[in-house]
């Protein structure tokens, strides 16, 4: 057995999984989906038969992505508290694999599974912006297209450089959850609020429109730069919380 | 807890003055016990009296509160886990998964586990491999766990109660499997059970525990000579 194969099966297993326990069953999620769908063609149709809309003046519809991070920290989270939900921890804890490399496998897993959902967003939002602005202009046109669909690329990519920070953050207190730190979870919660409003107040160039160089310009040089560290620096305190997620596993966990 | 004890082992498991607490419950007090290598171990007891949670400190999966731990010479770690085999108690596998899957997972993430071995078992228990496991009954899943476990080459198998919630049929499939395992290898096998009317043919060596202590440990055969049975012997213990 290599430790390297066991890892990347442990990171595609959880890549994979999905958890049924109180959702509705696959005909009712299809049904759901469809639904969804048809409500989305039938507002746009509409929208696009009143307005004129063209795919230079949609970008801002990119903002959809924002969940991305969120959900890479639910399904981070979740991964974890379902070995104890499922009664599959004993397993989990026992294969004989450093605990880091099982949080991290389940981080790595969140973030892939984020990337997946991201992938299907910016398809689902690219068709769309092209069906409405052929639709009301009876043209596309290329250039605005191109712009739209780099502006798209930009901001999901922006979007899935975020998740590594948000599903450690969801591997963490999902471990917090289940050790004897749990008491001091709210303060957690707390903390990590308080930490978001004070450092995104003096971080202006992650605005939305200057990221996907829509409306409020492009950025800087200068900006770009400060955007790359705030990155690197959200990886590395992404590492640092898979430690601690690691510790609490390791040290403050009593099964 | 002080560093492992670093003699060559000569027990599969030594314990020494080993304590746990769980809030306000003493799971385990003083415990001192030596398991020999090689036999099959009866760990037994009422519910609360500790057999898990000694389980559990041998697997890493807490740890003690004071004394001195050692399993097969070595303080318990994830490193030691690549020579045990350790079905938890109430343990589920993987509902996602066919009984294939299961294999692939064992014989990638868990050392010694062989999967033709494996297949073979499946075969006398009566497992389909294509089967899922979200479509299995209790007694088949807990057939697809001992198997993971027993497909392993490994010192040790740790089974915390692996009978549990299963039908006397599949319970008495399981046993047969596992004596005929364990008389075609060297191994140390540990088993908790509250089925012991049919476990008992399976152990060499019997340790009652109660209230966290331990009350009683020896060899089963000279047990059985003194008091009739395993079984007997249990409920004179514990009335």
């Amino acid at each position: 057995m290599s430790s390297g194969t066991g890892f990347a099966l442990l990171v595609a297993r959880d890549m994979r999984r999905f958890t049924n326990a109180g959702k509705p069953g696959r005909r009712w999620r299809m049904g759901y989906g469809v639904a969804g769908l048809l409500a989305l063609i039938v507002l746009a149709t509409y929208e696009s038969t009143q307005h004129t809309i063209t795919l230079s003046t949609i970008g801002p519809v990119w903002a959809i992505s924002y969940y991305i991070p969120v959900i890479s920290f639910g399904f981070a989270m979740s991964l974890v508290l379902n070995e104890w939900r499922q009664n599959t921890v004993g397993w989990w804890l026992t294969l004989p694999l450093p605990r880091i490399q099982l949080t991290l496998a389940k981080c790595l897993a969140a973030v892939g599974k984020a990337a997946r959902v991201s992938l299907w967003t910016f398809i689902a939002v690219t068709i769309l912006g092209f069906y409405t602005s052929f639709l009301s202009t009876h043209s596309l046109d290329w250039a605005s297209a191109l712009s739209f669909l780099v502006a798209g690329f930009r901001w999901t990519l922006f979007l899935l450089c975020l998740c590594p920070l948000t599903s450690s953050l969801g591997i963490m207190f999902g471990t917090i959850r289940q050790s004897r730190w749990r008491p001091a979870l709210p303060v957690a919660w707390i903390a990590w609020g308080m930490g978001w409003v004070v450092w995104s107040s003096h971080h202006p160039h992650w605005h939305m429109g200057r990221l996907i160089g829509l409306r409020h310009g492009s950025m800087t040089a200068e900006e770009m730069v400060h955007l790359v560290i705030d990155l690197v620096a959200s990886w590395i305190l992404a590492a640092l919380l898979t430690w601690i997620a690691a510790y609490l596993l390791e040290r403050q966990t009593d099964l | 807890m002080t560093p492992a004890l670093q003699h060559k082992p000569t027990f599969a498991v030594e314990c020494r003055q080993v304590s746990k607490r769980y809030g306000q419950s003493q799971a385990l007090h003083n415990l001192s016990l030596s398991l020999p290598q090689g036999c099959s171990i009866g760990i037994l007891g009422p519910n609360g009296s500790g057999k898990s949670t000694l389980f559990r400190l041998l697997m890493g999966l807490t740890q003690p509160d004071s004394g001195h731990l050692a399993v097969l010479g070595r303080k318990p770690s994830w490193q030691t886990n690549r020579d045990i085999a350790y079905l938890p108690d109430r343990a589920r596998w993987y509902g996602g998964d066919t009984v294939r899957d299961a294999f692939r997972y064992a014989e990638r993430l868990l050392p010694g586990f062989s999967r033709d071995v494996a297949r073979d078992l499946a075969d006398i228990m009566e497992i389909p491999l294509d089967m899922k496991v979200a479509g299995m009954s209790r007694g088949q899943e807990a057939r697809l766990m001992i198997m993971v476990c027993v497909a392993r080459d490994v010192p040790l198998i740790i089974l915390d109660e692996p009978f549990s919630g299963i039908d006397l049929l599949s319970r008495e499939r399981i046993i047969d499997c596992l004596i005929h395992h364990m008389s075609r290898r060297e191994v140390t096998m540990l088993v908790s059970t509250h089925e012991l009317h049919e476990a008992e043919p399976l152990f060499d060596h019997a340790v009652f525990l109660n209230r966290g202590e331990l009350l009683l440990s020896g060899d089963a055969d000279e047990l059985r000579a003194q008091h009739g049975s395993l079984e007997r012997m249990l409920r004179s213990l514990y009335t």
